[in-house]
């Protein structure tokens, strides 16, 4: 089944984004107090890589956009010397992890990936160390294993969690939620402490909650539920899912999770929209939302999403007018930081409408890598839309998937991004096809990026 | 053989003229030339163009064992002359189908995307001979992984989706007295060393230790898709 996405959707839904993010968002570092320098302290000591033999780009950030940018930059530019740096020493999927929480996937699936491998593959230097600052004067970033200097540098370090956004004021509770009640669109460890949520769940209510705004993987919390659901409809478990929808409807591929839900999960997957959440009593277990409040055995709590904490450290925010989550303010073809030619973020701190997810990061990093090889050529070459294939598996019980097939549009007079491309499509009814699909598509991805 | 023994296409054509068979001229600088292979069936009986079904793709190993390529029998001539381009930007032209009716083009079932192709559990690539909704065409190779789709009547051309070139040809033999089909080379973008570099360890285990190597010669085993995977999906 097709359904034809038009601009009124896409406006409903990136209208949502601005309007969810504003509110909580005016004390963003907009610009630094010495003009291009972060609070960097600058110690001289270079960080242990090789001599750059070229002109050095320099990638903070090993996840999908990082990483496909690496993969693809010697490939367009062979002459740039390329160093990836990423705090994590170990590589684990956000993209797919869902499938592993029911044993659709195991977790070799995820992490058999290794950081080494990919820059022998792609020829460039890996970096495990952390960002503390950045010097753009000196085009000088700066690490916990020493500076690095470079010609391009590109950010793309993630999305946060804003806990603000849902209430969520002090520093315990916020703490207890990301321990106890993870969101699991972030990191390995709660992709692990989920796992074990969900399979030592013996019944009750589970409560998956889904932001406002636009958070990253769309789908994902209602895929989550699916195969939750799936799970305890397997198990005859005495449980069902309640899915706490900040927004009016579901955000994406409607009608296929609505037909899960249906056709699947009567009576153990209650779906309750326009629930955002102003707080959570974590002793209590009882989530508030503005109308109403609701008991818990167990929970993922998924906060609003904002840019990294990275990009608003390294004072590379939008102001709110630009970004209502916190996200870079970046040129919206070519990503370099405004008025920075030599600094770009991309992934998922720009301030894009565009999904926040896997294929949109993938195919976006193969544009990026082009920009750069074009620009340290002295070149500009014309912009290319991402493209966000994207499957949700709606059962596990066999493995069943809806997917969409999206471009986007823009408009050089506001120069904005405006829309859905006219040939985005979407395949809401199940099937097993589309299930088997969905691995390979993670596979490709996975190769793409690690070579 | 070495496998990187480039030839150039004239002393190639000019042999299989020689010899009074059709083989398809190719318009490159340079084919990767490899050993001559006869496509047969399961039981070992030569492929006949005649008799081959137009419903789907046969499979067969070449160059090497563990390289998959698809045999198509398409509805139609295929036309040479379209005009292609590697990612690398080496440019090409389309040698056109061979057969009594020039319909019969084989191509490296490894999509130039992200290197999806046929395995044993299921395959995401496959010739559709009707409609397909990725592509918007009949007779078309789609890999649904990422919403590719690819023309075989010209050259495997890519037509929708991210990959940046064409599938990579197989060059065909086919000899009108005997009505049968020989694999001689490859032309296009040369994928085999990065999907070898990228599936090794699978292929290892599939295979056994570097068996996915062994190059083809004398006959190779064309089966049709639907035999080869479990699930040979559409879209």
């Amino acid at each position: 089944m097709n359904e034809q996405f038009d601009r009124r959707n896409f406006l409903k839904m990136s209208g949502a984004m601005l309007a969810a993010g504003t509110a909580g968002c005016a004390t963003g570092i907009t610009g630094s107090a010495v003009a291009g320098t972060s609070a960097a302290v600058m110690t001289g000591i270079k960080a242990p890589i090789p001599k750059a033999k070229g002109p050095r780009l320099v990638v903070v950030g090993a996840g999908t956009s990082g990483m496909t940018i690496a993969a693809h930059a010697k490939k367009n530019y062979p002459n740039f010397d390329v160093v990836v740096i990423d705090k994590r020493d170990m590589y684990s999927s956000c993209f797919n992890s869902n499938l592993w929480y029911v044993g659709i996937i195991n977790m070799e699936f995820l992490a058999d990936h290794s950081f080494l491998d990919a820059a022998v593959n792609n020829k460039y230097t890996f970096l495990n160390a952390t960002v503390t600052g950045l010097d753009r004067a000196s085009r000088t970033l700066v690490t916990s294993e020493g500076e690095v200097n470079y010609d391009f540098l590109v950010l793309a370090p993630g999305i946060s969690y804003d806990y603000d956004k849902i209430g969520v004021k002090d520093v315990e509770t916020m703490t207890a939620l990301r321990q106890m009640y993870p969101g699991g669109f972030i990191s390995p460890m709660e992709h692990v402490t989920l796992k074990r949520k969900i399979q030592e769940f013996e019944g009750g209510v589970f409560v998956q909650s889904v932001p406002g705004g636009n958070y990253r993987c769309l789908p994902g919390p209602y895929e989550r539920a699916c195969l939750m659901a799936s799970w305890i409809k397997k198990n005859k478990l005495k449980g069902k899912v309640v899915i706490l929808d900040a927004n009016p409807e579901v955000t994406i591929k409607k009608q296929g999770f609505h037909a899960a839900f249906d056709e699947l999960y009567k009576g153990i997957i209650e779906y309750k929209p326009g629930m955002a959440i102003t707080g959570v009593d974590v002793e209590k277990k009882t989530i508030k939302t503005e109308f109403d409040s609701v008991q818990f055995d167990d929970a993922s709590i998924y906060a609003n999403v904002r840019g990294n904490t990275l990009i608003e450290q390294l004072g590379l925010m939008a102001p709110s007018t630009k970004s209502g989550q916190k996200e870079a303010d970046v040129d919206v073809r070519f990503y370099n930081y405004i008025g920075d030619p030599h600094v770009y973020v991309t992934g998922d701190s720009r301030p894009h409408p565009y999904s926040k997810s896997a294929n949109t990061s993938n195919t976006e990093g193969q544009f990026v890598a082009k920009v750069l090889a074009a620009r340290a050529q002295g070149k500009e070459i014309a912009w290319e839309s991402p493209e966000t294939v994207c499957y949700s598996m709606t059962n596990a019980f066999p493995p069943e998937a809806i997917k969409v097939d999206a471009k986007y549009t823009y408009d050089p007079v506001k120069d904005a991004i405006t829309g859905f491309s006219p040939d985005t499509k979407t395949w809401e009814v199940r099937d097993q096809a589309m299930g088997r699909a969905y691995l390979e598509w993670a596979q490709g991805i996975y190769r793409d990026m690690f070579g | 053989m070495d496998r990187r023994n480039f030839i150039k296409v004239c002393t190639a054509s000019a042999a299989a003229l020689a010899a009074g068979v059709h083989t398809q001229l190719v318009h490159s600088s340079s084919v990767r030339d490899y050993t001559r292979a006869k496509l047969v069936d399961a039981d070992g009986q030569p492929l006949k163009a005649a008799s081959l079904s137009q419903a789907e793709a046969y499979i067969f190993g070449y160059p090497y064992a563990g390289t998959p390529c698809f045999l198509i029998s398409l509805p139609s001539e295929a036309k040479a002359g379209a005009a292609l381009k590697t990612a690398e930007g080496e440019e090409y032209t389309f040698a056109g189908g061979v057969g009594p009716n020039k319909n019969l083009v084989a191509y490296l079932a490894v999509c130039t995307h992200q290197l999806a192709h046929p395995e044993k559990d299921s395959s995401q690539i496959s010739y559709i001979p009707g409609n397909s909704e990725t592509s918007g065409h009949s007779a078309t190779i789609t890999c649904c992984a990422h919403n590719s789709a690819f023309d075989p009547a010209a050259g495997g051309k890519a037509l929708t989706g991210k990959s940046s070139q064409p599938l990579v040809a197989v060059r065909l033999e086919h000899d009108a007295a005997s009505d049968e089909i020989h694999a001689t080379g490859m032309y296009g973008a040369d994928l085999i060393d990065e999907y070898f570099k990228k599936f090794k360890g699978k292929l290892n285990k599939e295979f056994g230790i570097g068996k996915y190597r062994d190059e083809a010669s004398g006959t190779v085993q064309a089966v049709l898709l639907s035999k080869y995977t479990a699930e040979a999906d559409t879209c």
